[in-house]
């Protein structure tokens, strides 16, 4: 048994008692989706401007208006799988294992091995998702039987991550952060205060959501679906691409990271959330919270809005969504403009997945200095009025600081702020 | 603790017993503890929110109970108030309703707007908007441990200064169609707690005499045991500073081969913060079932520093 015992409410200021040994610094990256599996093939992808949109396979899409989506391709997910080597710690066979476990455990593994770490180095494990392993029962769900009720329990009854971190051994506590859009930087926050208040030393944080026809039906039926790409931030825009994925983060002190002579790839210094408290689905038209999490994220970090050099947008494509964050990047950046762009141009949007990947990309956009372009802009949105890289936008102002986005329905918001090491 | 409030509603429950103490026995609960919640049927209108979204209608109806009893004068603001639940059932029913939708209807014809009310987090958004809650907005689905863990993680928020208030807690939603899907053989229902949780001094800064405090919160992975779960309770213990024997500990350990007990860890909960309030030493315990693999998590609540002098 491993567990976490902790006085609540000792934790009276994070910076007294944090210190440099208890900085949380990032010692690996994970990443799998819909352009290709591994962290390479995620900047290779954000360097050439490829895009994992494709017609659907996994359903019959003919009777819907909508038919192409950002599937990860299932023999690019059977390689990373069996990147894992032996068997899950839980049993039975890594490809037995449902779709969105599949996707975590590839991603967390290549993290892990990343930072040089075996499961039981970690001390907590926290993933974000929309729908966990949900879904794979769908069809149990439907039919709402009775004597089925012994495999929906066993899913509903687990938690997710837990599932995911005993298929990979590890047995500290798991947690699943299930705030839909914004639930994979709710993770990485989560992970980031546990270190920060010396809870633990090491976290591996991420979020996972798999590709489902429910979430298909569900975006193509409000409309916010995109036929054949997305394109934030763009005049005429249609709208959001689904996607699927997973990436994870290792989270670990700085104390812990020197001690083991590991070089940081960069410092999770601050983060913010809030609440609309607007509308179910829509964001608050002015971005106020949005804006709110952005200038919390920006006090937590001990950062002026200047140092900040690129935000990693939530950028869905989507006119209310765009709008909405473009005007909250004004009112918090006033006269300076960083660059913004949004990864749901290649990727598609995996839901909790989402701002997992996009952190581990900001994190990348920052070890290369390179700004993520704003691929698949045509002309921008009047009402969008944010500085948009271009794919020619290179170390032109080096920068140091980097907002990660996600926002979400319920009025869900959150910011990450990260920096170089 | 400043406050707490919980709801247990039947509304969707044609087979219920309304008596507290025959709902008691039927859910297999302590009559003090349900005594102790509000119950229902509800027959109130919350816009956007019908009888489907069983979640969002308890969690509204308790945190509306919850700043009944509050100094509204006093109360941080909108942007200062967190909510934090965890949640076990989530979105399973409105999840099970869109699905045979689709099913039914067509993928092309489902009503849109039941979409958004299928994630987990929409109950807790939904209670943002209408008790305006404007702070963080976090949603655990922690299987078991949820209820502590999310409170656990809303005393984190507020000790370390980053919400002034946090309304943390628990709801769980099971109609007849998400019951059913699970196995369950007793009424259907849907049932939150929540605690209002601040610092001391922000709650004497309000002029409000706190309930309990939350002393200590530990968790336990592969606890499947009464070994493991004593084990979780005396580390939670030793991290408060309180001798495990002085506690009134609150648990339901779940039985061998039971499926379904979502709500009693809601219950053992507001049992803890009566004693705790009575100036008693409690704990309650979350997980711990028999046979299974997941983890169990303990919680100390002590009785408010004027009480124990």
């Amino acid at each position: 048994m491993s567990d976490r015992a902790a006085p609540v409410g000792e934790h009276h200021s994070r910076r007294e008692q944090a210190g440099d040994q208890h900085l949380p610094v990032i010692t690996g990256l994970g990443a799998i989706s819909s352009v290709g599996v591994g962290v390479d093939a995620l900047w290779d992808a954000i360097d050439h401007g490829r895009s994992g949109a494709r017609e659907v396979r996994s359903f019959d899409t003919s009777a819907m208006r909508n038919h192409v989506g950002c599937e990860v391709d299932d023999q690019d997910l059977e390689r990373a799988v069996d990147q894992l080597g032996g068997a899950p710690a839980s049993g039975g066979s890594w490809h037995d294992l449902p779709r969105a476990s599949r996707l975590a455990c590839a991603a967390a593994g290549e993290a892990m091995r990343a930072a040089g770490l075996e499961a039981a180095d970690l001390d907590a494990f926290c993933l974000g998702t929309t729908t966990g392993n949900l879904l794979e029962i769908e069809d149990d769900l439907v039919v709402a039987d009775p004597s089925r009720g012994d495999r929906v329990a066993s899913v509903i009854h687990d938690n997710f991550a837990q599932a995911v971190a005993r298929a990979l051994g590890v047995t500290a506590p798991a947690t699943t952060v299930a705030t839909s859009c914004s639930a994979g930087n709710i993770a990485l926050s989560q992970a980031a205060d546990l270190v920060r208040q010396g809870q633990a030393e090491r976290v591996v944080a991420g979020g996972a959501d798999a590709f489902s026809r429910f979430a298909f039906v569900g975006f193509a039926r409000m409309r916010a679906m995109a036929t054949e790409r997305c394109s934030p931030f763009s005049e005429g825009r249609q709208g959001m691409m689904l996607g699927e994925g997973s990436a994870f983060l290792v989270l670990e002190s700085a104390g812990s990271a020197a001690a083991r002579g590991v070089e940081p790839l960069a410092v999770v210094r601050g983060y913010g959330l809030s609440c609309d408290a607007h509308h179910i689905a829509t964001p608050q038209p002015a971005g106020r919270g949005a804006a709110a999490a952005m200038t919390r994220a920006l006090a937590d970090a001990d950062l002026p809005p200047e140092a900040v050099g690129y935000v990693c947008a939530h950028g869905t494509g989507t006119m209310a969504n765009d709008i909405a964050e473009s005007k909250a990047c004004r009112a918090v950046f006033g006269e300076h403009r960083p660059y913004v762009s949004s990864l749901k141009a290649l990727l598609g949007h995996s839901l909790g997945a989402a701002s997992a990947l996009e952190a581990v990309a900001s994190i990348l956009s920052l070890r290369h200095q390179r700004y993520i372009p704003a691929w698949h802009l045509t002309t921008r949105d009047e009402r969008c009025d944010v500085d948009l890289p271009t794919a020619e936008t290179v170390v032109d102002r080096p920068f140091r600081a980097v907002l990660n986005n996600a926002l979400a329905f319920g009025g869900n918001n959150s910011c990450v702020a990260l920096t170089r090491a | 603790m400043t406050g707490w409030a919980g709801v247990l509603d039947q509304t969707l429950a044609d087979d219920a017993p309304h008596e507290p103490a025959a709902l008691a026995a039927a859910l297999d609960l302590p009559d003090r503890a349900v005594e102790a919640f509000a119950l229902g049927p509800f027959d109130v209108r919350i816009p956007l929110v019908n009888q489907r979204t069983l979640g969002a209608k308890v969690l509204i109806l308790a945190l509306a109970r919850l700043l009944e009893h509050a100094d509204s004068d006093t109360l941080p603001p909108a942007e200062r108030r967190a909510l934090v639940v965890g949640t076990r059932t989530a979105a399973l029913g409105e999840t099970i309703h869109f699905l045979q939708q689709v099913d039914e209807i067509g993928p092309t014809l489902v009503n849109p707007g039941l979409f958004p009310f299928t994630v987990m987090n929409a109950p807790a958004g939904m209670a943002a908007i209408r008790h305006a809650c404007q702070g963080a907005n976090v949603t655990l689905n922690n299987g078991a441990t949820s209820l502590p863990d999310a409170l656990a993680s809303a005393a984190d928020m507020v000790a370390a200064g980053r919400e002034e208030i946090a309304f943390a807690g628990a709801f769980e939603a099971l109609g007849p169609a998400a019951g059913a899907s699970v196995g369950r053989d007793r009424p259907a229902l849907a049932a939150s707690v929540l605690f209002a949780l601040e610092t001391a001094a922000g709650a004497a800064a309000r002029g409000v005499r706190p309930l309990a405090e939350l002393r200590a919160y530990t968790r336990g992975e592969l606890a499947a045991t009464d070994g493991a779960r004593e084990e979780v309770v005396n580390a939670a213990a030793e991290a408060s500073s309180a001798p495990a024997a002085a506690l009134e500990v609150r648990s339901t350990p779940g039985a061998a081969g039971e499926r379904t007990r979502e709500e009693r860890v809601l219950f053992d909960a507001a049992e803890a913060l009566l004693a705790a309030s009575d100036g008693r030493p409690a704990a309650f315990t979350a997980g711990f079932e028999h046979g299974a693999a997941g983890s169990g998590a303990a919680v100390v609540l002590a009785p408010p520093a004027d009480s124990e002098a």
